[in-house]
């Protein structure tokens, strides 16, 4: 093995290739085995198309030192995501661009001799809030007869979560987060009312195919041979997928965030000066990378996206994160991503030795962490003490841009109305001094007309 | 039995264990999904026909230009009956031969 390299503990599963790390760059060895797989696809066509058309990552072919020249074909160098998110905090019209993507890919393989051999949402990332395919290896020469051998992972993994998000709830997208290859389709099968079963679509790829796979779980040692599944029946397959998605809406529903804006507590003016002040210390910091954290719809993560290359707008809110992420789409955000995450049970590492998925922390620091009317939520609501949110803030991001929120603030009285108030330390000065602990604070602003300070901090030298 | 009538809405299958051998990729299909596949293939394949030729009768009378979907291309006579062989050769499907001649225009 080579110095300073190391395979990515995500990649091991498919034996066409796997990712390793050379110092900062991230390479992706072509195995021997999948020669003729990887030229097809480079001198059909397809790759060039895809690449074109923004639906697959770019990559080159590099000479280097392979980290294992008994296997190796050759060494590619692609093109990095600036970050890398997984389906369990992507909302609603995140996951269903991505299986979108994933079967207009399909369709345009096909016409080049060629079919995805897997579909996970795992190899789709988002930039500049489009969906495109990471994983060069997922291509195989196309078996004239053989039925799409992806076909239940693309409903594990799209179909039935996007289903259950439709038709009972949004939040039900985190069980994601515990079966790592999709949802199993006898649990949506049981999870979805019944008049799901009167859309066809739906009844075959998700109740009729749960329903095959438990009858047949025990059975393949019966399987016998030949025949073959038509091109018409594969191209029908992938239409009727696509008609599936399609048709699938989120229903109207609102929820306490999406309407935060219009609900503060304080005017217009006090509104623009807090904006303004969010400019001035963003330009100050000068930062690549922002973690909003508690974005809401991302109004302020577009104010820190006007400096940084990239901007992670984090809620916990699923309808806020929709309407966020709608926005994007719609106005082509370069830079932006917006996420679902509670930041009081952030993404864990999962997967094999829990190493397979990392965790939101192993995927910073941010330059810039932006935390704005958001401390009161996590100390009050979260019963989170300072001393903690000011240990997590300083491994997730090197500068801070924080609002502390005082008690007599009314969303705090909003807040303590339903509850004792048991919250003693809650004072500018615990929360002072807490935060020094870890950051060494520049400066503190008061903004006009409330009772809000904002603060820039740096995280102190270990 | 309970977990018998269950099943029973499925048709029976014995008949249709027509899946190829020397299945690609590195992933398990699950036989029940490969076999749902099969069920399903004559009415989407059938479907999928109706709707190409709807796009052209659509496209005819509304006089816009008839946009193909993306074709499979690799499937030749021998492939056809099961062979795993990846040719140049683009199929037999009467659409075919217009979707070129479409693209051509």
């Amino acid at each position: 093995m080579n110095e300073g390299s190391a395979a990515d503990p995500s990649s091991f599963r498919d034996p066409s290739g796997y990712l390793f790390h050379r110092g900062d760059q991230l390479y992706r060895q072509v195995n021997r085995r999948y020669k003729e797989d990887y030229d097809v696809l480079m001198d059909s066509g397809l790759y060039g198309e895809l690449v074109a058309g923004g639906l697959l990552v770019p990559h080159e072919e590099v000479e280097l030192d392979p980290l294992d020249p008994a296997t190796v074909y050759k060494t590619i160098k692609p093109e990095l995501v600036p970050f890398v998110s997984y389906p369990y905090e992507w909302c609603f019209s995140q996951l269903k661009d991505a299986a979108l993507a994933t079967l207009a890919i399909q369709k345009k393989a096909l016409s080049h001799g060629m079919s995805l051999k897997d579909s996970s949402a795992y190899n789709i990332q988002f930039k500049d809030c489009r969906p495109l395919l990471i994983d060069t290896l997922s291509f195989e020469r196309f078996v004239p007869g053989q039925p799409w051998i992806a076909y239940r992972q693309f409903c594990q993994h799209f179909l039935a979560p996007l289903a259950l998000m439709s038709y009972r709830d949004p939040r039900v997208s985190q069980l994601l987060r515990a079966n790592l290859d999709g949802i199993p389709l006898d649990l949506a099968s049981g999870l979805m009312p019944t008049r799901s079963k009167f859309r066809f679509s739906l009844l075959s790829h998700i109740h009729l195919q749960a329903r095959s796979l438990e009858k047949y779980e025990k059975k393949s040692a019966q399987i016998e041979t030949v025949g073959r599944f038509s091109e018409n029946a594969f191209r029908g397959l992938i239409e009727s997928l696509q008609g599936a998605v399609e048709r699938l809406r989120l229903r109207g529903k609102k929820t306490e965030w999406a309407d935060y804006y219009e609900e503060t507590n304080y005017d217009k003016a006090a509104f623009d000066r807090k904006r303004e002040l969010v400019r001035e210390l963003i330009a100050r910091a000068d930062p690549l990378t922002v973690w909003d954290l508690g974005a809401n719809m991302g109004l302020f993560s577009r104010i820190a996206n006007e400096k940084a290359g990239f901007t992670l707008s984090l809620d916990s809110d699923h309808s806020a994160v929709e309407r966020n992420y709608l926005e994007c789409r719609e106005k082509g955000d370069k830079g932006m991503l917006p996420l679902l995450v509670d930041l009081t049970n952030p993404s864990p590492g999962i997967g094999w030795q829990n190493r397979e998925r990392m965790s939101l922390s192993a995927r910073g620091p941010a330059d810039v962490g932006l935390a704005l009317a958001l401390i009161h939520h996590l100390a009050i609501s979260g019963n989170l003490p300072f001393g903690m949110i000011s240990e997590y803030f300083s491994q997730i991001c090197d500068t801070l841009i924080i609002e502390f929120v005082p008690k007599d603030d009314s969303q705090v009285q909003w807040l303590l109305s339903s509850r004792e108030d048991i919250f003693d330390d809650y004072t500018p000065e615990e929360f002072e001094k807490q935060f020094s602990r870890h950051f060494d604070i520049a400066e503190g602003t008061a903004i006009e007309s409330t009772k809000r300070t904002l603060y820039l901090m740096e995280k102190r030298a270990t | 039995m309970g977990s018998d009538k269950k099943h029973s809405t499925l048709p029976t299958l014995k008949a249709l264990y027509i899946l190829p051998q020397g299945l690609t990729g590195y992933i398990s299909a699950g036989v029940g999904s490969l076999i749902i596949q099969v069920v399903l293939a004559s009415l989407l394949g059938g479907l999928f026909v109706l709707k190409v030729y709807w796009r052209r009768v659509k496209a005819f009378v509304t006089r816009r230009p008839y946009e193909p979907p993306e074709k499979v291309k690799g499937e030749d006579k021998v492939a056809a009956e099961g062979e795993a062989a990846v040719t140049e050769f683009e199929g037999e499907n009467p659409v075919d031969d217009e979707d070129r001649v479409d693209k051509d225009e």
